[in-house]
């Protein structure tokens, strides 16, 4: 019988896999079409991948947003969370709110009032409009990721500081930085990879010239079949799988999703 | 010393950042009530045009197909993803957890683009399912996976996995190991301690996985977008091609608000048929 | 009550965690009816062997008996046995009723048979009144009880107790262990009680299994292992020993004189099997047991302590180092001030020597 649950759990998790082995497979067919099974092996559709220009500019421009946009979530979701956890004051639950409620809204409605406001302000759609919307929408994991980190932290440690003499900003750079270090950089790479890879809201805001990878690869399914997207598919998966694994031997990440078993 | 140092700098950004959420909330707000000009970016007046207009058989319909398609998507990525949570928590060697855990995972960062497309080369008509079944000689012809509710459906199931997933397990975790072998001293075999003891225990992460599963999925864009090839369409895609193609912002805004007061209606009914549940599984 | 088998036997059970062995070769039988106390300091196997006999971890080699029948490939849910757990382990999602009823709906135990079982082991533990409260309503005693009572109505062949009362406060503690030990005599169950603590080990058990470092060093009552240790660990594991160096001088029979601080002492022959005239040796003594006059050792008093029942004096002496007296009552006190002569009598001593 515990036979049986465990074939069922591979079966699910094959179907997890298949899309993202089919798509590998695919990307080295040396056909134009895509088809099964798969014909002649060959590189070129990762040559047209790499060298097609809107993805090269798409690449660039969301590497520039989930930078910016990471950066700044982080630098503003550190400030907010420490004074959302160790202050109160008037309004808190409000703005803790208003910060993690693009949790519940879907994106598609995000994309359409940010471009609803970008329009009305006259702004269209430049690298503001972009930024600030994925700023928006990767806060609250930013927040999430830096909460963990300060509920492990000893608020005691900070007023030995003061005790000791340092003043209250000496003792933020010099004891609280460091120990929300991990949940910085945690949420910081949560973000990054979030805005990288976020594409409805990014299509309603993104201009031809603003374009973000997503967007270029939507673009370009739309009009071609050949197996350019697979390669790039294939690149993607296999980047974001390398990160994963390494992401879950130095930082756990059944720790931080909250999965390890409560007692072994 | 000042009790809190720093208030104003420390907040200010992140105020700047929730009164830009809060604008782009009350856009919507505002157009859903608005005049749609054809040929212009600017509304018009006030009016309840927009909802008259979303209550046509047409739209009531997407809204219809919508809920249909979260609520199956949300049960059957329960059902999948289940097992694969059990199994997660409940490995003992680390290997097999972080391997679990990893291909449970990584579709959630892959992009929704990602995984749409590669969903596009498994169902398409000389695709995986159809090549593979073909070339074994079990069909004639390819079956039409594409472009069918079904195919959505899959593929969104594969969308909300990960989460729903994440959320068990959570829940899964946090269920004392001891409480089972006490059900086994006891004399209750696997399966018994299973539906006696752990699943009731779940109740809670089951009923939370439903919810965000269904919100999740409502939320969806690309994927009904490529697979449904215009042929399914779920809100999202609705707004995309009123808001985008048309520049129909006050009817695609309409539309989001009745989307988000859906959606608020759902989970509400979700808790309120699923509270007398939760207080068998509470602790 | 259950015929001639022993309730629990263990031939030579061993259990290995990689390259290291949690339990060496565990040798044991237990009497139907007999409370036997698995006792040792943590890390000693204690609960590795609970839960080798309860089935939670399968046995590298040797073979388990409970109650007759071969179990050692028996899967938990067929073993019956009855486990408490140290957290008490209630079904939170239950009632009180169901908790206990547990284990009796698993065995399909029809409707109005499992009721009235219920309410006679509620009636039991003395919590009648309490059926339908939930774990979370009651206090830790209470739980405790639940615990004992889901255990005990499925009358199993042998009842498993993992330190079951280390969680209650001291005088909780000792009103359970009482209340135990009534429930066992009545009932006759044989039962398994795991423990570091070796005041409650000696007051509740028939007999008493010391283990350390994955080996059962002694089974014996609580006065054999008191008074007879085996195995140096146990005499100064059990109670408090003052410990002089010596040599052995001859064995005779069952007897053995050994030479410490000058004086010769007899000790047991048994645990110095094998030393050879000459061998160095530990002698082990009671405080209890020495005297403050007689023919012994000299000395002077560096310390006391009033305990309330017994003075304790600290008595350094030339030939022996530093040594432990203890005198029932105060009247020592007046006696023997802090610098006072003393002379440490062996003459009540029942020493035991082991080698080095």
């Amino acid at each position: 019988m515990i036979l049986a649950f465990r074939l069922l759990v591979l079966l699910l998790l094959v179907f997890v896999m298949l899309p993202a082995a089919v798509a590998i497979v695919t990307a080295f067919d040396s056909r134009s079409i895509i088809a099964f099974p798969p014909q002649d092996f060959s590189w070129r559709w990762f040559h047209r991948a790499l060298s097609y220009e809107d993805f090269r500019t798409g690449f660039a421009n969301s590497l520039f947003v989930a930078a910016v946009a990471s950066t700044a979530a982080v630098v503003i979701g550190a400030m907010a969370a420490y004074a959302i956890d160790r202050y109160s004051f008037r309004g808190k639950a409000t703005l803790e709110a208003l910060l993690f409620a693009p949790l519940a809204i879907p994106h598609f409605t995000l994309g359409l009032g940010a471009l609803i406001v970008a329009a009305q302000l006259g702004q269209a759609r430049g690298w503001a409009v972009v930024i600030l919307a994925h700023i928006v929408l990767v806060l609250p994991f930013v927040l999430r990721s830096l909460y963990i980190s300060l509920r492990n932290t000893d608020p005691r440690l900070e007023l030995v500081a003061l005790s000791l003499g340092a003043r209250p900003g000496r003792v933020i750079l010099t004891v609280t930085l460091p120990a929300l270090a991990p949940g910085i950089a945690g949420g910081w790479l949560f973000a990054a990879i979030l805005s990288f890879n976020e594409f409805t809201a990014s299509l309603f805001v993104t201009a031809q010239r603003t374009q973000t990878l997503p967007v270029a690869m939507y673009n370009y399914v739309r009009e071609y079949a050949d197996p350019s997207m697979a390669a790039i598919s294939a690149l993607y998966i296999l980047l974001t799988t390398l990160v994963l694994v390494v992401a879950n031997r130095f930082l756990g990440l059944g720790r931080v999703l909250g999965t390890e078993d409560a007692r072994h | 010393m000042r009790r809190r140092p720093f208030l104003a700098l420390f907040i200010s950004p992140a105020v700047l950042v929730a009164a830009g959420f809060l604008a782009a909330m009350a856009a919507i707000l505002q157009y859903a009530f608005l005049a749609f000009i054809p040929g212009e970016l600017q509304p018009g007046g006030l009016t309840l045009a927009n909802f008259r207009e979303m209550l046509k058989p047409l739209y009531a319909g997407v809204f219809y197909d919508t809920v249909r398609i979260c609520l199956l998507t949300a049960l059957l990525s329960l059902l999948a993803g289940y097992p694969l949570a059990l199994a997660l928590v409940r490995a003992r060697n680390p290997y097999l957890k972080s391997a679990i855990l990893i291909i449970s995972v990584t579709p959630l960062f892959l992009g929704e683009v990602i995984r749409t497309y590669a969903w596009i080369v498994v169902l398409g008509n000389r695709g995986f399912v159809n090549g593979t079944l073909l070339w074994l000689g079990l069909i004639e012809r390819p079956i039409p996976l594409l472009f069918t509710e079904p195919g959505v459906i899959v593929a969104l199931v594969h969308v909300t996995l990960p989460v729903v997933v994440i959320m068990l397990a959570a829940a899964i975790s946090h269920i004392d190991r001891d409480l089972e072998k006490a059900a086994a001293t006891l004399g209750a075999h696997p399966l018994r301690v299973f539906a006696t003891v752990t699943l009731p225990l779940s109740l809670p992460g089951i009923i939370a996985a439903l919810t965000t599963g269904f919100a999740w999925t409502f939320s969806a864009f690309a994927t009904p977008q490529l697979i449904g090839g215009g042929r399914v369409n779920m809100v999202s895609n609705l707004v995309y091609s009123l808001g985008f193609a048309s520049f129909n912002f006050p009817f695609a805004a309409a539309l989001s608000l009745a989307g988000l007061a859906l959606t608020a209606l759902a989970l509400a009914a979700f808790r309120l048929a699923l509270s007398p549940l939760h207080r068998i599984g509470v602790r | 009550m259950h015929g001639t088998e022993e309730a629990l036997r263990l031939d030579g059970v061993t259990k290995r965690f990689g390259a290291v062995t949690a339990l060496h070769e565990a040798w044991l039988r237990v009497a139907d009816g007999e409370f036997v106390t698995l006792l040792g300091p943590s890390g000693c196997g204690k609960t590795t062997l609970l839960n080798l006999i309860a089935g939670f971890l399968d046995a590298d080699r040797g073979e388990i008996f409970v109650g007759g029948r071969l179990v050692t490939q028996t899967p938990v849910w067929e073993r019956d046995i009855g486990l408490v757990f140290q957290s008490y382990a209630l079904f939170p999602h239950m009632d009180v009723a169901r908790n206990i009823g547990y284990g009796l709906r698993a065995r399909g135990v029809g409707r109005s048979e499992a009721q009235a079982r219920v309410a006679e082991a509620l009636a039991l533990v003395r919590l009648s009144g309490l059926a339908d409260r939930r774990p979370r309503q009651l206090s830790g005693g209470q739980q405790q009880r639940v615990a004992l009572a889901r255990a005990l109505v499925i009358r199993p062949r042998l009842l498993l107790l993992d330190e079951p009362f280390s969680a209650l406060d001291r005088n909780l503690r000792a009103e359970m262990q009482v209340e135990l030990k009534e429930i066992q005599r009545r009932l006759g169950v044989t039962t398994i009680f795991v423990t570091h603590d070796q005041g409650e080990a000696m007051s509740m058990s028939d007999r008493v299994a010391v283990m350390s470092e994955g080996r059962i060093l002694q089974v014996g009552s609580p006065e054999e292992i008191y008074r007879r240790p085996a195995h140096r660990f146990v005499a100064g594991f059990i109670g408090d020993a003052t410990v002089l160096p010596g040599r052995l001088e001859r064995l005779d029979g069952a007897a053995a004189v050994v030479r410490a601080a000058g004086l010769a002492f007899t000790v047991p022959a048994g645990p110095l099997s094998g030393a050879a005239p000459g061998a160095a040796v530990s002698l082990y003594l009671r405080p209890e047991h020495l005297q403050p006059e007689g023919e012994g050792l000299a000395g002077r008093v560096v310390s006391r302590a009033y305990l309330g029942d017994r003075a304790e004096l600290w008595i350094e002496t030339k030939a022996a180092g530093r040594l432990l007296l203890r005198v029932p009552g105060h009247a020592a006190l007046a006696r023997w001030p802090v610098g006072a002569a003393i002379t440490v009598g062996f003459a009540g001593a029942e020493p035991v020597a082991f080698p080095d």
